[in-house]
C-alpha cells in the first residue's frame, strides 16, 4: 500500500455493500437478503442478530459462495475481501477461484454439529482434508497438524479422537471439531452461523468463549450470527440487527445497548430472559409473526408488529440512516424521537 | 463378530423354514414321479407301487422331509431318477455359468449406474438429469427377455459383434467366453441398471442436501471430490441392500436368459427339470438357490459395518 | 425383475444395532417405486401434463381392445393365411402377419384380453389378501405381525419365477389359474404396503382418540384405518399391474402362460424370436405394444401415487 498508515487501517478486511440475494423457493422468489452493507476489520467481531428466517444464514452462505447456483435467482451488490494487499471482489469470482479462498481465507462454523460432520469419515481425515488441499501437506503432516488443532480446541485425548467417527463424540465435542476444521487453514474471516444454538446450555458458553479466544489469538475477523442478543452482548465489537433480510440497526455494541433506536431491537432485547430479573417476570414476546419474504409488501417489514408504526411506515421502506458515530438505523419513528410521543 | 453370533439363530431359522417350504412346494406338485419315470399308460399299478416304495414316496411327508434334509446337509440332494445324475453334481457343473452371468450383470449394471446416478444427482433438475432419468424409466419398462431379443437383433444379427447363442467355457478360451457371455449379461444388467441408478440418484440427492456436504464445500473441496469422497459412501447403503435383494431377481432373469441364449446354467437346468417333472432335481436347485439368497443377504447385512461406522460401533 | 424379493425387511426378531436411516430398509420394491416416482416427477414436472393424458389414453385404448376384442372389425386372430406369412406391416395386414400368416393386429387386440384380465385379477387378489393381512398386522402388531413378517421373509427368499413356475405347475394354465398364481405372488408386497400405511395411521391422533373413546376394534379398522390405507394401496395397484404384465409375458415367453391357441403378447414375442433375422416385426410389434403399456401403467400409477403421497420411507 502506498498510502499512509492511517489509510491502511481504513481498508477493511471484508466489506459488504448493498448485498441483495433472492432465492427460488417452491412458492416463489424469496427476498432473503436486501441491501445489506457492513464492514469488518481484522481482529474484530461483528454480531448479526435476528429471528430465524431473517436472512442471516443465507447471507453467511452468500459470503462463502455456498448458495447453490440453481436456487439463486439474483445476487447483487459487492463483497470485497482484502487478500495480501489486494482486494478481491468475491461475487465476480468463478467457482474454481472461490474454492481456493474457502478454507485459507474464509471459513465457516455451522449451526448443528450433529449433521455437519460426515458420518462415514474419521475426524482425522475430515480435519486433514483442507490442509492437504490448500496447504499441500502430505497425509502424515496433515494428521500431525490435525492433532495440534484438536488440542487447541480443547479436545481431551486428541490422538485417539483422530481415528474416531463423529457419532462417537458428544455435541459439544463435535462442535469443537467443526471449529478445528474451520480454523485448519488459518482463515482471515470466520463466519459462525448460530454456532451454539444446537448445544446444551452448559456447553454453549464454553464453545463461545473458545471461539472468541481463538479469534483474538489469531486476529481473525469474525461474524457471529445468532438469534440471541445475549450471545453477542459482551463478545461482539459491533452489532447489526437484521429483520426480513435487511439490517435495521447497526451500532457499536455498547452504544446499541445504551441507546437502541429501532423498535425491533428493543423488542428483541426485551425478549431475552435475564437472570437479574425477579422471578416470574413476564417475558416479552414479540407480537405477530416474522414476515414472509416472498413478494414482500411495500413499507417497513416490521410495521405490522411495531408499536410505533404510523401510516407512513406501511407505504415507504425506511432507509438505513446514520444518526451518530457509527450508529445507523432504519426507522421513521425511532425510540426516543419526538414524533412518537406527539 | 458379536453381530454374527447374534444374527446366527435368525439365519438358521430362516434356512430351516426355507428348506421345509421348498420341500412342501415340490411335494405338492401334481403328477406322480413314479408314473412320470415309468411313462404313462400300460404300466401295472404294482410296478408303480414298487417304484414308489423304492423312491420312499410311500412314507409320511415329515419323515421324507427330515430324511431329505439330513442328506441335503451332507451335500447329497439325491440322484435324478430321469438322468441318473447326482443332483449336486448337476448343480455344481452348471453353477459357474450362472454365477459368471449374474456377477457380470451386476458389475455392468453398477459400472454404468454409479456414474450416471452421480451425474444425474449432481445436475438434479437439469435437462441432462431428465434425459438420464427418462432413460432409466424406459429401461425399467422392458422385461429382460425383450431386451435380450433386441440385443440379439442389433448386436448379433445385424452387426455380428457377438454370437447370438451358445456358451464357451472360460477354460477353453477366455475371450470367446467373454464374448459369449456379453449379450446375456447385458440383457440381465439393463433392468438392474435402471433400478440401481434411480435408487442411488434419490439417495445422492438427499445426501447432497446434508450439512456435511456444505461443510465440505466450505472447506474448498472440489466438486468431483465431494461426490466421490463425501457423498457416494453415505448414499450407497440402500443400493447395497438392493444389490443383495436383487439376487433373486437376477436368478429369475437368468432362467429366461439362459433359455434364450442356450447357456448351460442352473436357471436352464431348473426350467427343464420343471418341464420334465424331475422333482428331485427341482427340489435340490430351489433349495440351493434359496439358501444362497438367504446367505448372501445375511452377508450384505453384515457388510454394512464396513460401510457405516455407526453400525460397526454399535456392538 | 418384476417380483424381485424387494420388500424383504428385517424381522423384529433381528434387532437393528442402530436406528438406521429409513432408506436402508426400504429397499427393493419400495425404493424402486420411490425411484420411479422421483424419476417421473423429474421427467414431467408437477401437475397432470400431456404425458399423463397420453399414457391414460393409451391404457383406455388397450382396455377397450380387451373388452371389445370380439366385436371389433379385426380379422380372426387364429386364421392362418399362408400367403401372408411374415408379411411386413402396411402390406397385406396393417401390422403385418406372423409366421403362420395370422393377422398381428387382431392377435394384439385379443392378446390384450389376457394381459388386462390377468393384471386386474392378480392385483385384486394380492390387494385383498395381502392388504387385509397387512392392515391386521399393522393394527394388532405383536406376535401375529412378527409371524407374518417371518413367513413373508421366507417366501421372498425364493426367486419369483421359481415360485411362479411351481404355482403354475400346481394350479394349471387356465386364465384364472395364471391370475391366481401371479396374484398369490403379490401378497407379500401388498402386505408390506398396507402394514406400513396402517402403522402410520394408527399413530395419528384421531385413531388414538377413537380408541380412547371406546370405539370397537372393527369400527376403528373400518372407519378410521381402512379409508386411510386404501388410497395408497389402490394407487400402488397401477404400478403393480405394470409389473404383472411383465411377469405374465415372461411366463408366456416360456410357454407356461395361458395355453395356445389363445394369443398373448409374451407368446407373440416368443414366436417372433424365431423369425428375428428375416422378419423382425413379428417380435417388434408386440414388444412395442407391451413396452408402451407397461410404461403407461408405471407413469399413470406413479402420478396418482404422488398425489396420495404414499409414505415410501415407512415401507
Amino acid at each position: 500500500m502506498t498510502d499512509s498508515q492511517h489509510q491502511t487501517q481504513q481498508v477493511p478486511l471484508l466489506r459488504v455493500e448493498e448485498l441483495t440475494v433472492r432465492l427460488r423457493g417452491e412458492a416463489g422468489i424469496v427476498h432473503a437478503v436486501s441491501d445489506v452493507s457492513f464492514q469488518l476489520q481484522r481482529g474484530q467481531t461483528l454480531g448479526i442478530v435476528g429471528e430465524s428466517g431473517s436472512g442471516k444464514s443465507v447471507m453467511a452462505r452468500a459470503l462463502m459462495g455456498l448458495l447453490p447456483r440453481r436456487a439463486t435467482h439474483l445476487m447483487e451488490g459487492s463483497v470485497s475481501l482484502a487478500v495480501d494487499g489486494r482486494v478481491l471482489e468475491l461475487l465476480k469470482l468463478s467457482e474454481r477461484e472461490f474454492r481456493t479462498l474457502r478454507g485459507p481465507r474464509l471459513a465457516m462454523v455451522f449451526q448443528d454439529p450433529m449433521t455437519a460432520l460426515n458420518p462415514v469419515l474419521t475426524l482425522g481425515v475430515q480435519i486433514a482434508e483442507p490442509l492437504q488441499l490448500h496447504l499441500g501437506l502430505n497425509k502424515a503432516q496433515a494428521m500431525a497438524r490435525a492433532l495440534e488443532l484438536l488440542t487447541q480446541v480443547g479436545i481431551p485425548d486428541p490422538e485417539g479422537r483422530l481415528r474416531q467417527y463423529p457419532h462417537q463424540l458428544s455435541g459439544g465435542m463435535r462442535q469443537r471439531v467443526v471449529i478445528a476444521i474451520a480454523l485448519a487453514c488459518d482463515p482471515q474471516v470466520l463466519l459462525a452461523d448460530e454456532p451454539t444454538t444446537a448445544l446444551d446450555v452448559t456447553v454453549q458458553r464454553q464453545v463461545l468463549d473458545l471461539l472468541l479466544a481463538l479469534q483474538r489469538e489469531r486476529q481473525m475477523g469474525m461474524v457471529l450470527i445468532t438469534h440471541d442478543l445475549g450471545v453477542v452482548a459482551n463478545r461482539a465489537d459491533h452489532i447489526a440487527v437484521m429483520y426480513a433480510g435487511r439490517i435495521v440497526e447497526y451500532a457499536p455494541t455498547s452504544r446499541l445497548f445504551s441507546s437502541m433506536r429501532h423498535p425491533y431491537t428493543e423488542a428483541l432485547f426485551k425478549s431475552v430472559p435475564r437472570l437479574s430479573d425477579p422471578s416470574h417476570t413476564r417475558l416479552h414476546a414479540i407480537p405477530g409473526r416474522p414476515p414472509q419474504l416472498i413478494d414482500p409488501a411495500p413499507g417497513c417489514a416490521f410495521a405490522p408488529r411495531c408499536p410505533n408504526a404510523q401510516q407512513r411506515c406501511r407505504r415507504e421502506t425506511p432507509a438505513l440512516a446514520q444518526i451518530g458515530d457509527q450508529h445507523l438505523h432504519a426507522c421513521f419513528y425511532p425510540i426516543g424521537s419526538k414524533e412518537v410521543g406527539a | 463378530m458379536h453381530l454374527v453370533l447374534r444374527k446366527l439363530p435368525w439365519l438358521i431359522g430362516t434356512l430351516l423354514a426355507v428348506s421345509f417350504f421348498t420341500f412342501l412346494l415340490v411335494s405338492l406338485l401334481p403328477g406322480d414321479p413314479a408314473v412320470m419315470i415309468l411313462g404313462a399308460g400300460g404300466v401295472s399299478p404294482e410296478a408303480v407301487a414298487a417304484l414308489r416304495a423304492e423312491l420312499g414316496l410311500d412314507r409320511p411327508l415329515l419323515v421324507r422331509y427330515f430324511d431329505w434334509l439330513g442328506s441335503a446337509l451332507t451335500g447329497d440332494f439325491g440322484r435324478s431318477p430321469m438322468t441318473g445324475q447326482s443332483v449336486m453334481d448337476a448343480i455344481l457343473s452348471r453353477l459357474p455359468v450362472t454365477i459368471q452371468l449374474g456377477v457380470m450383470a451386476i458389475i455392468i449394471a453398477l459400472l454404468l449406474a454409479v456414474p450416471l446416478a452421480m451425474l444425474s444427482a449432481y445436475h438434479a433438475g437439469s435437462r441432462l438429469d431428465r434425459v438420464i432419468s427418462g432413460l432409466g424409466f424406459a429401461l425399467m419398462s422392458i422385461p429382460s427377455f425383450m431386451m435380450a431379443i433386441f440385443l440379439i437383433l442389433i448386436l448379433a444379427v445385424s452387426m455380428n459383434l457377438f454370437p447370438a447363442t451358445g456358451w464357451v467355457p472360460f477354460s477353453v478360451s477366455p475371450t470367446a467366453n467373454l464374448r459369449s457371455a456379453a449379450l446375456p449379461a447385458l440383457s440381465l444388467a439393463m433392468i438392474e441398471l435402471a433400478l440401481y441408478m434411480r435408487l442411488l440418484r434419490t439417495d445422492l440427492i438427499s445426501t447432497l442436501q446434508q450439512d456435511y456436504i456444505t461443510l465440505a464445500r466450505a472447506k474448498g473441496v472440489p466438486n468431483w471430490q465431494i461426490m466421490l469422497r463425501h457423498a457416494l459412501r453415505p448414499s450407497s447403503f440402500s443400493l447395497m441392500t438392493v444389490v443383495g435383494l436383487q439376487l433373486g431377481g437376477v436368478i429369475s432373469g437368468a432362467i429366461i436368459i439362459e433359455e434364450i441364449f442356450a447357456l448351460p446354467g442352473v436357471g436352464r437346468l431348473l426350467y427343464q427339470s420343471i418341464l420334465q417333472r424331475d422333482l428331485l432335481m427341482v427340489q435340490g436347485i430351489v433349495l440351493f438357490i434359496a439358501t444362497a439368497y438367504v446367505v448372501v443377504n445375511f452377508l450384505v447385512d453384515l457388510s454394512y459395518s464396513l460401510l457405516d461406522p455407526r453400525v460397526r460401533h454399535a456392538d | 425383475m418384476p417380483i424381485e424379493s424387494g420388500n424383504r425387511r428385517r424381522t423384529p426378531a433381528e434387532p437393528l444395532p442402530v436406528r438406521r436411516k429409513t432408506s436402508y430398509g426400504s429397499a427393493g420394491r419400495a425404493s424402486r417405486a420411490l425411484s420411479f416416482s422421483v424419476a417421473v416427477r423429474q421427467v414431467f414436472g408437477s401437475g397432470f401434463g400431456t404425458g399423463f393424458w397420453l399414457a391414460a389414453g393409451w391404457l383406455l385404448l388397450v382396455a377397450a381392445c380387451a373388452l371389445f376384442a370380439t366385436v371389433l372389425p379385426v380379422r380372426d386372430p387364429l386364421d392362418p393365411v399362408i400367403v401372408n406369412r411374415l408379411n411386413a406391416p402396411f402390406t397385406s395386414n396393417w401390422l403385418g402377419a406372423d409366421g403362420l400368416g395370422r393377422d398381428m393386429l387382431s392377435r394384439l387386440v385379443h392378446g390384450a384380453r389376457v394381459s388386462v384380465v390377468i393384471s386386474l385379477t392378480a392385483v385384486s387378489i394380492g390387494m385383498l389378501i395381502g392388504g387385509s393381512l397387512g392392515i391386521l398386522a399393522g393394527y394388532f402388531r405383536g406376535r401375529f405381525e412378527r409371524a407374518l413378517m417371518a413367513v413373508l421373509d421366507v417366501i421372498l427368499a425364493f426367486p419369483w419365477l421359481v415360485l411362479l413356475l411351481a404355482l403354475v405347475a400346481f394350479i394349471g394354465q387356465s386364465l384364472m389359474a395364471i391370475s391366481l398364481a401371479i396374484g398369490l405372488l403379490w401378497i407379500p408386497a401388498y402386505a408390506r404396503v398396507a402394514r406400513a400405511n396402517t402403522l402410520s395411521v394408527v399413530q395419528r391422533e384421531y385413531v388414538l382418540a377413537a380408541r380412547a373413546m371406546g370405539a370397537s376394534t372393527l369400527r376403528i379398522l373400518l372407519r378410521e384405518v381402512l379409508p386411510n390405507v386404501i388410497l395408497p394401496v389402490l394407487a400402488y395397484g397401477l404400478v403393480a399391474m405394470g409389473l404383472v404384465v411383465i411377469v405374465e409375458s415372461a411366463l408366456a415367453f416360456l410357454g407356461l402362460s395361458v395355453e395356445a391357441p389363445q394369443p398373448t403378447w409374451g407368446g407373440m414375442i416368443a414366436e417372433g424370436k424365431r423369425h428375428l433375422a428375416i422378419a423382425p416385426h413379428v417380435a417388434l410389434v408386440p414388444s412395442i405394444t407391451m413396452f408402451l403399456t407397461v410404461l403407461s401403467l408405471n407413469y399413470v400409477g406413479d402420478r396418482l401415487r404422488s398425489r396420495f403421497e404414499v409414505k415410501e420411507s415407512n415401507l
